[in-house]
């Protein structure tokens, strides 16, 4: 650090030709290609990146009420083996959704009221 | 007219320090500048709010890696020197300044951790030089050193980039009470109250020959002749 240091008493610095640009910026280098080499120089973004609103994993169905009811051990083997053959057509791909036990519940209601129907009750 | 960034890949090498005192020293003989402060710390703009800002110098924050260049060349129609200080982080703001700049300014101190980060900073320049086919002229300034004694890592580190014809700035900013005291009061080193803040005359005298240096640098638009001899 020594050599061409100006001195301090050599204060009257002539800052008159410094103006303000009145041109025209000169052609700039692509921002996708400074982008680029910053990358690739180990000068990345960091600006924050918004992190995507995370989609709901279960879509809303308004079953929020328990049903609490004593059936028997037959009635109550064949609907889980009901459940489980809906479920393995899921895996399958044979339909697009995996059935809730409530979903099950409500369908052999719309089955009975079907054969209600029917039987002009 | 001239575009000043001050860039390190590291914090703590002294950019805002150094940038203030430079936009202070220039606004002081009645020249607009402008203080880009592009570090998401915003400590230039904190500086800013607190009493004793010449009065033709402008702080703007808030800017991000996409209004940056933009934000650059608004300032430069309006102010004749735009200082930039940005993060001390490698990031592509530091590249769109880059582009941008009269000249480069790299702070750091005289350790050898911090000199390799300088050597980074310098690295990437070259790189964007080849990449655009453009010079960007750069110096390394010495920050926070000792204004009575040169360690023999600060040598050792200067006669490396000597050697490796890395442009110096003949004026280290030493480490100095009154350079902190700015920050902590506001205004300018001119402005500071001797019962408060020691040997303000020295840190003037320093901040003044790093101003002429600049100065002449941008005035001259060449590369700093490399220093002759390294004591």
């Amino acid at each position: 650090m020594s050599g061409s240091r100006p001195s301090i008493f050599d204060s009257e610095v002539d800052l008159t030709s410094f103006r303000p640009k009145t041109s025209q910026s000169p052609a700039t280098v692509p921002p996708e290609t400074v982008r680029r080499i910053a990358d690739e120089s180990g000068f990345p973004s960091r600006a924050p990146v918004p992190t995507p609103t995370k989609a709901k994993r279960h879509p809303k169905t308004g079953r929020t009420v328990l049903l609490n009811a004593r059936i028997t051990q037959r009635a109550h083997d064949r609907f889980h083996e009901i459940v489980a053959a809906e479920h393995a057509r899921y895996e399958t791909g044979e339909i697009m959704h995996r059935v809730t036990l409530g979903e099950i519940v409500e369908r052999a209601l719309q089955a009975l009221e079907r054969e209600m129907k029917e039987e002009g009750r | 007219m001239p575009t000043i960034s001050f860039a390190s890949s590291k914090g703590g090498a002294g950019k805002s320090t150094s940038a203030v005192l430079l936009a202070t020293e220039l606004a002081q003989r009645g020249t607009t500048v402008t203080i880009i402060d592009a570090d998401p710390n915003q400590p230039v703009l904190r500086w800013s709010r607190k009493p004793g800002k010449p009065e033709p110098l402008t702080v703007i924050g808030g800017v991000s890696e996409e209004t940056l260049i933009d934000v650059i060349d608004d300032t430069a129609r309006a102010t004749a020197f735009v200082i930039v200080d940005l993060e001390g982080t490698a990031s592509v703001m530091v590249a769109h300044a880059m582009t941008r700049s009269d000249l480069v300014i790299i702070p750091t101190k005289g350790s050898e951790l911090d000199g390799i980060e300088a050597v980074k900073v310098i690295q990437f320049i070259g790189r964007q030089e080849r990449a655009y086919n453009r010079k960007i002229p750069y110096a390394v300034l010495f920050t926070q050193t000792n204004p009575a004694v040169r360690p023999r890592t600060l040598k050792s580190l200067e006669a490396d980039m000597l050697k490796q014809r890395i442009p110096v700035l003949g004026t280290a900013l030493h480490e100095r009470d009154a350079y902190r005291a700015i920050f902590s009061f506001g205004g300018t080193l001119s402005g500071l109250k001797p019962d408060l803040v020691r040997n303000i005359p020295a840190a003037i005298g320093n901040a003044r020959e790093f101003m002429a240096e600049v100065v002449t640098m941008l005035t001259r638009q060449t590369e700093p002749m490399p220093q002759a001899e390294v004591a």
